[in-house]
């Protein structure tokens, strides 16, 4: 069921109705169910694996939980006749044996994201390395990708690592967890929730609230717009630009950037707009992704903006603990005995970075040109770190420049194009491909042909450019407008003002949306992962 | 609080308005191109009652001309044909034509019935649009939809048609809330020549079997007009093509079929010359359909039939039908001598 | 907690093996018909490919029951060629070899009208589909097959198509 289609429209009406018509402490229940219905209509096979995860996640914790409370009750217990010491070397004994079950469950939990998902990406390795000394190949098998595994595992890992760490209490109740795992809004493209401020939410009773019901069927609309009138009209250009690369090369390669970003800003956005809005109807807040990315000054704060959720998980959970880890202290000690301070004390943060953005990448997507751009990324970020004296200095000694208005457009524009530069990798999907088409932007930029001709001829006719400009001004214009309190919670206080914006964009998109036949059926572009 | 209720009440009101407005806008009107989409929602004009309905694809529309039927025998007829119209699209214009009206005699053509599935989403829409909205039109619709079809555009077809939006000519304005009539009780003229014979070779056939489908669904289609007490004629119109062309493996079906359940089934490519169709004069497209001169040779020959066959009787002795016909007739002359 | 593992490693094993796809058919390219040197590809442009051919024995033009797509037919001795027609340019949609007048026309491996089943499977190798009315090939890239008519074990059509 696309988010897009009708069936998902009275699918989520329906379960709304139903969730404020049963009594309030079953309301969960009809989370759950609708969100087990959602995925089965996927596919019912699909429903073994987030069931696997489901099962994975709860014993695991459950099993961590047991032990942790045994650990706090034997402490309790004991506290009178045991040293300091003495519970300090039980606490670490202990988490060490919890440490060694979260690493089952990680395993287990990942193993099954990894199998399904890279299979085919290290065996295709496999054997073009085995194509060098002519040996037999090796037979790839044709695995299934279940909807949004790549979210709900990593959603329900950070739970288990969050249960580790004893930040939350992990689930007693079996189908309470899988409601958090399978919470239908964001099952297919997340946001990526954590259990400390999901959890309760999902399980607590919710009176209807008029103003929160009002915003958030706002927040849908205003998505299904950036879904079905911006990105799917940009994406028959994308399309076509990246299906002819013989011949869509120079400018033509410097407006597939701009048009892919419109796209997935508005796939992407528009989806978590739709996830989010949705959820808030039911009186759910889920975080946040996006916080008007484009308008980031730097990459590093583009990557604070641009799908956060992603961001923080990463954050948390692979380059703090990788960076404060036993061995990286090690390296850390070691690299600036050998090489001195400065650039010794550089090393394990490089390689926690590193780390990092090469797992970013992977999460992606099984495929080279995702790693090279979570490589590219890093070495953006780094690059720029490295060269922050230089920027200083620069400031310093240009302050009215630095700190004028037109300066920071100029930041802005230099972070879009150079992040939509490096996503481009994204939609050529062929790494050497996408160098030498970035190459024919310098070399063979020939401007000129757009205005013969050019710009129609890519699947874009006129009324479709319009349609696009037109899209992406009113998203400008709702984003500015919305820098001090969000214009649906504006709307949202004068119901007659959001009624009318509402009936006007309803028209919009029915009228000017990208799809049905003619157009091709889209997914969204996060759904993949 | 309650001013606030019906401000917004009204607000949604004049969305559906403009909604159902720009739909009438989008949606194809098929007046100059296309006109085949134009044949079924005329049916609902017609304010006589019928003696003879045709129904099946454009074999029928091709081939007979209504206004030849009251000339020369005083029947009244109607084709409820569409292009590539599947046999349950027949079959549920057939049930929905009873509820208007039940004629003496039901025809249909058996081309379509080599079809078991659906086909394609453009025919599909010139016969399903033209519908009244009933019950009977979502067994139609559900049974006619292909896999990348919704339900809903049909019931909305502006979800559908809305990419129109960026090529609207004169012609969506002018027929915003009219149509013209296009049709002579359902044929569609064509008075162009294009005669010759095709020599070609056609095809062999994989599965010489009628789909179950459509044979289920021409055995509904007897058993409603056995209901009706009406009888059901089988024809195969006079075709000479190699690309639709008739099988005698379909054939020998159809006839064994019509034995079995007494049926009368006329198959006019073996008497085309009975007939005197001149496939160098009486087609517009080297055989596949009939033009004008040949449905008016079919029509006559057919109406003979229907006289002394089925008994049907001239009805020119009504004086208000006979000036109904003809207007009927004037136009069908307006458009045949032009 | 050993059983544990072994209860989620097994789980984990029958997920891996549950999610094996049976979709994986093997895709089978075919050589495109040959005729007095002429390469007839499915979808290439017609009109340089029938000039080439040099006359043909019948012709037709037919449309469809609306709308202005024009399929037109070029019969050959043994033969013909059916083209479909894209913004004004005609295609070719289908090769058929119908009977054996012409006993030169012959697929590129060889097989020709009353040729035997066996004689398909021989030199065409193992088939994407083999009933007894027909033996058939796909060439899953470029949504074509090749299909083999038998009656009675005997070749009686061999047909290079496009299909939807």
């Amino acid at each position: 069921m696309q988010f897009t289609s009708v069936s998902f429209l009275l699918f989520a009406a329906v379960t709304v109705g139903l969730y404020f018509s049963v009594p309030r402490k079953r309301q969960w229940w009809v989370l759950l169910a609708a969100s087990y219905l959602f995925y089965f209509c996927a596919g019912a096979e699909y429903l073994i694996f987030i069931l696997y995860t489901t099962c994975v996640t709860y014993l695991t914790a459950r099993l961590m939980q047991k032990r942790a409370d045994a650990e706090d009750a034997f402490v309790a217990a004991n506290r009178d006749t045991m040293e300091k010491s003495e519970r300090k070397a039980y606490r670490a004994k202990e988490k060490k044996k919890r440490l060694h079950i979260l690493a089952l469950g990680l395993l287990l939990g990942f193993g099954m994201l990894a199998v399904l998902k890279y299979t085919a990406f290290v065996l295709t390795g496999v054997n073009s390395f085995l194509s060098l000394f002519g040996t037999a190949r090796v037979t790839i098998p044709s695995l299934l990708l279940p909807l949004g595994i790549s979210f709900y595992t990593f959603q329900s890992m950070g739970y288990l690592i969050d249960v580790y760490r004893k930040s939350v209490r992990a689930e007693g109740d079996f189908f309470k967890l899988a409601l958090f795992v399978s919470f239908f809004p964001q099952l297919i493209q997340g946001p990526i929730s954590r259990f400390s401020s999901l959890g309760n939410q999902l399980f607590e009773p919710h009176a209807f609230d008029g103003f929160s019901f009002r915003a958030g069927l706002c927040r849908v609309v205003w998505g299904f717009f950036k879904k079905l009138v911006v990105a799917d009209t940009a994406m028959i250009a994308v399309k076509e630009l990246t299906s002819n690369t013989a011949e869509f090369t120079g400018v033509y390669v410097f407006l597939l950037i701009l048009l892919y970003s419109v796209q997935i800003y508005g796939d992407f956005t528009g989806g978590i707009d739709i996830t989010i809005g949705l959820s808030e109807m039911l009186g759910i807040k889920l975080a946040e992704n996006f916080d008007r990315p484009f308008s980031s000054k730097s990459t590093k704060e583009y990557w604070r903006r641009w799908h956060m959720t992603m961001g923080t998980w990463f954050t948390d959970y692979i380059f703090y603990p990788l960076s404060v880890s036993n061995s990286m202290q090690k390296l850390s000690k070691w690299s600036r005995a050998k090489l001195g301070d400065k650039v010794g004390k550089r090393i394990p943060v490089y390689l926690a970075t590193i780390v990092t953005w090469f797992l970013t990448g992977l999460w992606h997507g099984a495929g080279l040109n995702f790693i090279v751009w979570g490589l590219l990324n890093c070495l953006v970020i780094l690059v720029s770190q490295e060269l922050q004296p230089l920027y200083t200095g620069f400031h310093q000694k240009f302050p009215r420049l630095t700190a004028s208005k037109p300066w920071g457009v100029w930041q802005a524009v230099r972070t879009f194009l150079l992040m939509g530069l490096i996503r481009s990798l994204d939609c050529y999907r062929d790494v050497p491909l996408t160098f030498r088409l970035w190459g024919t932007m310098f070399t063979d930029f020939q401007w000129g042909t757009l205005f013969c001709g050019g710009l129609l001829s890519f699947g874009l006719d006129v009324a479709d450019w319009c349609v696009i400009l037109g899209g992406v001004l009113v998203i400008f214009l709702v984003s500015r407008l919305g820098k001090t309190e969000p214009v649906r919670e504006k709307l949202a206080k004068r119901p007659v003002l959001m009624c009318l914006c509402l009936c006007a964009l309803t028209v919009v998109i029915l009228l000017f949306g990208a799809y049905g036949i003619g157009y091709d059926a889209s997914q969204f572009i996060y759904n993949q992962f | 609080m309650k001013k606030r209720i019906i401000l917004c009440i009204c607000m949604i009101l004049v969305t559906v308005i403009l909604l159902g407005f720009i739909q009438a806008l989008v949606q194809p009107k098929y007046m100059s191109a296309s006109r085949e989409g134009a044949l079924i929602a005329e049916y609902y004009g017609e304010e006589t009652s019928h003696d003879v309905l045709f129904v099946g694809d454009c074999e029928v529309y091709e081939s007979f001309t209504p206004p030849t039927l009251w000339e020369e025998y005083g029947i009244t007829s109607y084709i409820r044909g569409s292009a590539q119209q599947l046999t349950w699209q027949s079959y549920y214009l057939l049930e929905e034509i009873l509820k208007y009206e039940t004629p003496k005699v039901v025809v249909f053509n058996v081309l379509a019935l080599k079809y078991g599935e659906p086909q394609d989403e453009a025919y599909n829409r010139m016969t399903l649009d033209g519908m009244k909205l009933s019950v009977t039109k979502l067994k139609a619709i559900s049974a006619s939809m292909t896999e990348e079809e919704s339900f809903a555009s049909y019931l909305f077809p502006l979800l559908r048609f809305h990419s129109r939006w960026k090529e609207l000519g004169k012609e969506d304005f002018t027929y915003l809330f009219r149509r013209d009539t296009v049709s002579h009780n359902g044929y569609l003229m064509q008075t162009e020549i294009r005669g010759g014979k095709a020599e070609i070779t056609p095809s062999p056939l994989v599965d010489d079997t009628l789909p179950e489908t459509s044979m289920e669904y021409l055995d509904k289609m007897r058993a409603l007009c056995e209901e009706n007490g009406i009888a059901f004629v089988l024809i195969k119109a006079p075709t000479n093509d190699w690309k639709y062309h008739w099988y005698d493996e379909w054939d020998e079906q159809i006839v064994a079929y019509a034995e079995e359940n007494r049926l009368k089934y006329y198959n006019f490519i073996p008497l085309a010359d009975e007939i005197g169709i001149d496939w160098s004069t009486d087609t517009y497209d080297m055989g596949v359909h009939l033009n004008v001169y040949g449905a008016e040779k079919l029509t006559s020959y057919f109406g003979e039939l229907l006289v002394n066959e089925f008994g049907l009787e001239s009805r020119k002795n009504d004086t208000a039908l006979a000036e109904t016909w003809q207007k009927k007739l004037d136009a069908y002359y307006a458009e045949r001598n032009n | 907690m050993k059983k544990l593992i072994a209860l989620l490693l097994g789980a984990l094993m029958l997920c891996a093996m549950a999610s094996c796809d049976n979709g994986n058919e093997e895709n089978t390219g075919f050589r495109p018909f040959v005729v007095g040197g002429v390469t007839v590809t499915l979808d290439a442009e017609a009109e340089p490919i029938i000039a080439s051919l040099g006359a043909y024995v019948a012709f037709a033009e037919t449309g469809s029951c609306y709308g202005d797509d024009k399929d037109k037919v070029y019969q050959y001795t043994s033969y013909k060629i059916q083209t479909y027609s894209n913004e004004g340019k005609d295609y070719i949609l289908s090769v058929e070899i119908f009977d054996d007048a012409d006993t030169s026309i012959a697929t590129p491996e060889g097989i020709c009208i009353g040729d035997s089943a066996e004689d398909v499977l021989n030199k065409h190798g193992t088939p994407n589909v083999q009933t007894e009315q027909q033996i058939v090939y796909f060439d899953y890239d470029n949504d074509a097959k090749l299909q083999i008519l038998l009656r009675d074990g005997v070749v009686t059509n061999i047909q290079y198509l496009k299909y939807e």
